[in-house]
């Protein structure tokens, strides 16, 4: 299916809100969406989810010949799948501009880095090291890949075990998971990307969802003048920058880009934390046996479950406690008909808005009279 | 981190350069008959090959109404590297290059003036010794002027690293393969150094923020050392008056 073009209308509108220092979901600039991590049965298996963005990444390994030039290390492979479930405009199985972007990026930040320890994954110089491969499949496309997928990998790679082998002789033998306790990758320092759109002003805007990152890597008429970019920063909790891309239009001083460091800094300490805690919290279960997998993800209790939140746009200043004068008077007219006892909750969960919460409980079929006697 | 051997005890490099000292370059414009631009440029033993065709006529997929389509295709001989390169094109490395210089050059073409046409930019490089980006975007740029195409401002690209020497920090300009292989950090910049805007901004192997700072204002130095380079080439290609096809016409 071909891509739907960004209207015109859609795309003045937010430049216009966002040098006014607006948002069209009500965050702040340097405010990021919702980040949930959950791990799989397998070790190595993690669906993130950013806001609406979600990404499953899995580790998988095998023995293979290492490279002439480099004997005695390990190979990691990255591959990402971007396939229509995550939107309509992606094509099956080819490789477009975006999964090469990606791709490269990931390669970046994870291989060129030197993040793992490749020397940990020998088994026999020469002759046989541990393959890593690292699949990324992308569930859901609402803006941010890049950095979504980097937690992704990162956490499954903080997760991942491989299988124990001995040596026996000439022979290796590899043990499965029930003879011998599988052994955790080793990590010299956690990188994480983040991601700013920039836009013109110099303002730069944390964690942008879909339509924000169309506005900036689209054209304008004018020229490169007042159209925005992409500025992706992976860095690791030491403050060293692994990855540094810049993408879009030409931007008129480096000022920007220290101010996304400084942010940036902050920010990948922050994930670097949640993704630690939510490896330890998974090995804690574990070791309670305990079964993990992604239903946890899914409660059957809830009417709304893996499902978006129904208001992606937010008003700054509507209160759901503030009646009209006028409203009440509407009221009074209808007394004589009594309302039937509503389903749903009108809650003020977060400030500002107000939002339809279904009563707790299962799903039931409603009785619908079928009188309608209009065509 | 800055690699300790990356600058000696006397302030030279690997290669015996001085740590602001950009390796040299020679560069020829209007060196095939068939493009309508071409430039051949050397940056110390890195050299890469230029073509330019266009504007002509979009292909109906990629045509879009308001700017002209640049499409670039970077292609690496297969006798380029030191062991030999069996894949010329086609691989991820050389789609993301090709991405990156269609980023850089778009910045510098004025694409508002032909819409609903395409120009094609092929880079070959012939041998590959480090900062094959920043010569392929110089050797584009040079191409550029060659087929008259009109530019906003020179597109030049530079690259730089960080060396230690004793207790300080020294950036070091223009990064040869040597030295990133050595895996020292290479931040590689494409600017427009007329208006002092950046068009691309890449970065690989690790630097600690604190050290950001005095990299990229090297670079974007370099990029404006460069600049002036080229133009002096432009100028005198001018003053000789001659290109091959003014040849076979006249």
């Amino acid at each position: 299916m071909r891509d739907t073009c960004l209207s015109n209308c859609e795309k003045n509108f937010i430049q216009k809100i966002v040098s006014q220092g607006h948002r069209l979901d009500g965050r702040n600039f340097n405010e990021t969406r919702k980040l949930d991590i959950s791990f799989g049965s397998e070790y190595g298996c993690c669906i993130v989810s950013l806001g609406e963005t979600k990404i499953l990444s899995e580790v998988t390994c095998e023995v293979a010949q290492p490279k002439q030039i480099r004997p005695n290390e390990g190979i990691i492979f990255i591959n990402v799948e971007l396939n229509p479930m995550a939107a309509p405009q992606f094509e099956a199985n080819r490789q477009t501009d975006l999964t090469v972007y990606l791709v490269r990026l990931l390669e970046k930040c994870y291989k060129d880095s030197k993040c793992i320890d490749l020397e940990s994954l020998c088994i026999v110089v020469e002759e046989k090291v541990w393959s890593l491969r690292i699949n990324i499949k992308v569930l859901n496309h609402d803006g941010n890949l890049t950095e979504c997928a980097s937690i992704a990998t990162l956490a499954s790679i903080a997760h991942f075990r491989r299988p124990d082998f001995t040596r026996d002789g000439d022979r290796v033998i590899i043990h499965t998971l029930t003879e011998k306790d599988p052994i955790p990758t080793v990590l010299y320092h956690y990188p994480v990307c983040t991601t700013f759109a920039l836009y013109s002003n110099d303002i730069l805007l944390t964690d942008p969802n879909f339509l924000e990152e169309s506005v900036c890597t689209s054209n304008t008429e004018e020229g490169i003048n007042t159209a925005g970019g992409l500025l992706v920063l992976g860095m690791n909790q030491y403050r060293e920058v692994c990855l540094l891309d810049l993408t879009g239009a030409a931007i008129y001083t480096s000022n920007i880009v220290h101010k996304a460091l400084l942010s940036a800094a902050d920010k990948c300490k922050k994930y670097v934390e949640i993704i630690k805690n939510a490896v330890a919290k998974d090995d804690n279960l574990r070791q309670k046996r305990e079964k993990i997998n992604f239903s946890d993800i899914i409660t059957t209790e809830h009417m709304l479950a893996l499902s978006r939140k129904d208001l992606n746009i937010q008003l700054k200043h509507y209160d759901v406690t503030e009646l009209d004068e006028k409203d009440e008077e509407m009221f009074s007219d209808e007394d004589d008909i009594k309302p039937e006892p509503s389903k749903y909750d009108v809650v003020a969960t977060v400030p500002n808005t107000a939002e339809l919460k279904s009563k707790e409980g299962k799903s039931e079929w409603i009785e619908v009279s079928s009188d309608s006697g209009e065509d | 981190m800055p690699a300790a051997d990356l600058l000696s005890s006397q302030g030279l490099r690997l290669d015996g350069r001085r740590p602001n000292e950009l390796r040299r370059i020679r560069c020829k414009l209007g060196v095939f008959t068939q493009p309508d631009g071409s430039a051949y440029l050397e940056q110390g033993n890195t050299k890469v090959l230029a073509a330019v065709y266009g504007p002509h006529q979009a292909s109906k997929s990629k045509m879009s109404t308001e700017a002209v389509v640049v499409n670039c295709q970077y292609s690496m001989a297969t006798f380029s590297t030191g062991e030999r390169k069996n894949r010329p094109r086609g691989d991820r490395k050389s789609q993301e290059m090709s991405m990156h210089l269609r980023q850089a050059l778009t910045a510098a073409i004025k694409t508002e003036m032909y819409p609903r046409s395409q120009i094609d930019i092929y880079i070959e490089v012939l041998q590959a010794d480090g900062g094959t980006y920043c010569a392929s975007v110089n050797a584009a740029s040079l191409a550029l002027i060659d087929s008259g195409i009109p530019l906003r401002a020179y597109v030049t690209a530079c690259s730089a690293s960080l060396g230690r020497q004793s207790a300080t920090h020294e950036p070091l300009v223009d990064v040869s393969h040597i030295e990133e292989a050595a895996d020292g950090v290479c931040l590689t910049v494409a600017s427009l150094p007329s208006t002092g805007s950046i068009a691309l901004l890449e970065m690989s192997n690790r630097l600690h923020m604190d050290h950001f700072n005095i990299v990229l204002t090297r670079a974007m130095q370099g990029c404006r050392d460069i600049e002036v380079i080229l133009d002096g080439a432009v100028r005198q290609h001018l003053a000789e008056g001659w290109t091959k096809q003014d040849v076979i016409t006249i």
